[in-house]
């Protein structure tokens, strides 16, 4: 996995570089949009950290920019920025950014975020999803647990790969609904309920380190289980 | 500026002009009293001379022609009155062309004074001296039925007081008729016109009012201002100019600085998890404090130089879905669960994003107050209101009344600055809402209560912006 951090303050670039690369990432560093620019020109890339406020420009107007390259309109872009005005909204619907973050942060939070947005379809880690023992190999659609293999119905594994790809985060109801139901023209309401509980129950029985939380109105939150 | 003028206060511009006009119009009036009384009153030949006039005027209304086609005088009792009362001191008579006498009154009086028809004269004025006092002796010619008929009138000491009744008419026929219906008229048409010349000005402070920090680019209107009125206006327009320019550079600024303390703040938290194993990541948790703080200070920061320019009209249930869904990871990490209800709300106006921080800062407390296992519930609606429950202790009763100033703490060691609720509480204030909280008996609920695009004051400053 090769990354490009694009982040004048140096001594942010050097501390975010080295935790980076200490998760097994490749990185290359700009200090600058023409510096990206020239980079991009000569290699290509999984994942682009891009700060905001670069000296020869606005980054949401050159990620506007590049989003219209070939090269680039499939690479996900996490957006690091200080500028707290900023929402989701904006970076989502405007500029074609897959996620953002505040700083100050953790670079534990970073490689979460890169790894959660490389793991969404048609990205490079999209093939083998991982959350404490357990691994789904999205392609064969096959999960093991500790190396077991355990056997789920389709839409059970369907629900499980859209959790686990959003692993640590709420899935809203109706999109999980609209997912897995759009096929069909009604259904009870409390099937998705009955779908996530008999999920869980097969995950405990495999001995499964991941709990699948109600987060009720909301939607549901695979996250590690707490020990 | 509204307190300022509560304070002083000053006599209205229509009440002011009001009396300037009633003052004068009695001076007006007292002038013409004084003409007339010194036109009559200082000389008693001259008052005599015209009170007899003045008899001789009403004797005239009362001819009258008889069927036999002979004409007569018919006094009412109050005319004749004075000439029988006094029979030495009034008298008249009313003679015809032809030298007949038709009427006349005490002709005694009359005698050895001279007079003929025959003269043609319209009127005639002398002064007897009869014993020690002076007479009058007036002839007065009037007409009837086409041919003429004189009256002569004599008048003495004027016992019942003819010649005041003569001032009484004079006042009544020359000033008060006149002048009070014209001194009310112009004074109703100056205060109309007074009125009339405010109404812009009116309008130009309900505008004003509307004016605060939060609403930028508001202008008071010049047209159909009274022309005396607009440099006021204009002046007032220039010194808004200069009142935009130092909100906006706030507001820049404050920009800048969350920039700035961002930035060091970064390499910092970057710095200590290069050196923090787990269990020792105490380094990281003042940083994150301070970062919290820091945080918390900018929106304060933003909150006051924020404009209504920001606001939008907005799904409530939508945000509230979205910041419940983004701080469900806190709430199971700390073994607490969260819970979203929607009964229903209409659209909200308001600056989205600091409403949505300032429902995130309740759900947060909310999660520290709550104990483990229990849920904190987030409801939206039915209405424009939103809660957020815990199950903790409730807010203690000695920080009822100053939990939501700046620099509180609803929970000890909760380690913030207890800025929190002085965000919610100034967020919804500028939305033109209001928070509040209550204490049940297995914990505490926070309201925020939103104004609707229909009842908001903030809502009325956009369409005036528009």
């Amino acid at each position: 996995m090769k990354a490009l951090l694009i982040e004048d303050n140096v001594k942010i670039s050097n501390l975010v570089a080295s935790g980076i690369k200490g998760s097994g990432f490749e990185v290359d560093r700009a200090f600058s949009l023409s510096e990206a620019e020239e980079i991009m020109a000569l290699s290509t890339f999984d994942v682009i950290v891009l700060d905001l406020n670069l000296p020869d420009g606005d980054g949401i107007s050159w990620l506007k920019k590049i989003k219209r390259w070939d090269s680039c309109s499939n690479v996900p872009v996490i957006v690091a920025t200080a500028r707290s005005d900023l929402n989701d909204r904006i970076i989502g619907l405007d500029t074609g950014a897959d996620d953002y973050i505040v700083k100050p942060f953790e670079i534990g939070e970073l490689l979460a975020r890169m790894r959660a947005v490389l793991r969404r379809p048609g990205r490079g880690l999209s093939a083998v999803l991982s959350v404490g023992n357990i691994e789904f190999d999205a392609a064969a659609w096959r999960l093991t647990v500790c190396g077991q293999m355990v056997a789920l119905s389709r839409r059970e594994m369907a629900l499980l790969q859209i959790l686990l790809t959003r692993a640590g985060h709420v899935v809203a109801r109706e999109s999980l609904e609209q997912t897995l139901y759009s096929t069909e023209a009604e259904f009870t309401p409390n099937a998705l309920e009955v779908l996530v509980s008999r999920l869980r129950r097969r995950l405990s029985e495999a001995m499964a380190d991941v709990s699948i939380h109600t987060i009720r109105g909301v939607g549901y939150l695979l996250r590690l289980a707490q020990p | 500026m509204r307190e300022f003028f509560k304070q002083a206060v000053r006599p209205s511009l229509v009440r002011s002009a009001t009396i300037s006009f009633i003052i004068v119009a009695a001076l007006t009036m007292f002038a013409e009293v004084t003409l007339v009384i010194l036109k009559y009153g200082l000389s008693r030949d001259v008052l005599m001379t015209t009170g007899a006039e003045h008899e001789a005027e009403v004797l005239a209304e009362y001819l009258q022609l008889g069927p036999d086609g002979t004409l007569s005088l018919v006094l009412p009792q109050d005319v004749a009155h004075p000439f029988q009362r006094y029979p030495h001191d009034y008298g008249y008579q009313a003679i015809q062309q032809d030298g007949v006498i038709i009427a006349s009154a005490n002709a005694e009086l009359f005698a050895g004074t001279r007079f003929n028809p025959a003269w043609n004269l319209d009127s005639s004025v002398r002064q007897i001296q009869r014993k020690s006092l002076t007479t009058a002796l007036v002839m007065k010619r009037a007409e009837f039925g086409g041919a003429p008929i004189y009256f002569r009138i004599t008048l003495g000491r004027d016992p019942a007081d003819l010649r005041w009744w003569l001032m009484h008419d004079e006042m009544l026929d020359h000033v008060i008729v006149p002048m009070v219906p014209l001194t009310l008229a112009m004074l109703i048409a100056n205060i109309f016109a007074l009125r009339r010349s405010l109404r812009p000005l009116a309008e130009a402070a309900r505008n004003a009012e509307a004016i605060n920090a939060k609403t930028t680019g508001l202008r008071l209107e010049t047209d159909n201002l009274p022309m005396e009125i607009v440099p006021l206006v204009v002046s007032i327009n220039r010194a808004l100019t200069r009142l935009d320019q130092v909100v906006g550079f706030q507001r820049d600024f404050t920009a800048t600085v969350a920039h700035e303390l961002r930035t060091p703040l970064a390499v910092l938290t970057l710095q200590l998890g290069q050196h923090t194993s787990a269990g020792n990541d105490s380094g990281l948790i003042v940083a994150g404090e301070m970062t919290h703080l820091v945080n918390q200070l900018l929106n304060v920061a933003q909150l006051e130089a924020s404009t209504t320019d920001a606001f939008e009209s907005f799904d409530l249930a939508d945000m509230a879905r979205q910041t419940v869904s983004r701080l469900a990871p806190l709430a199971v990490e700390r073994g607490r669960e969260i819970e979203f209800d929607d009964y229903g709300s209409p659209p909200i106006l308001g600056n989205r994003d600091a409403i949505a921080a300032a429902v995130r800062n309740l759900i947060e407390n909310a999660l520290r107050a709550t104990p483990s296992g229990s849920a904190v519930v987030v409801a939206c609606g039915p209405g424009a209101r939103l809660s957020v429950r815990d199950h903790g202790p409730g807010v203690p009763e000695a920080l009822k009344t100053k939990l939501f100033a700046a620099f509180t703490q609803g929970l000890q060691n909760a380690g913030g600055a207890g800025l929190g609720l002085a965000i919610v509480a100034k967020t919804m204030e500028l939305q033109g809402g209001r928070a509040w909280y209550e204490n049940l008996a297995d914990g505490c609920v926070f309201r925020l209560d939103f104004a609707t695009p229909a009842t908001s004051t903030a809502a009325a400053d956009c369409n005036i912006l528009s």
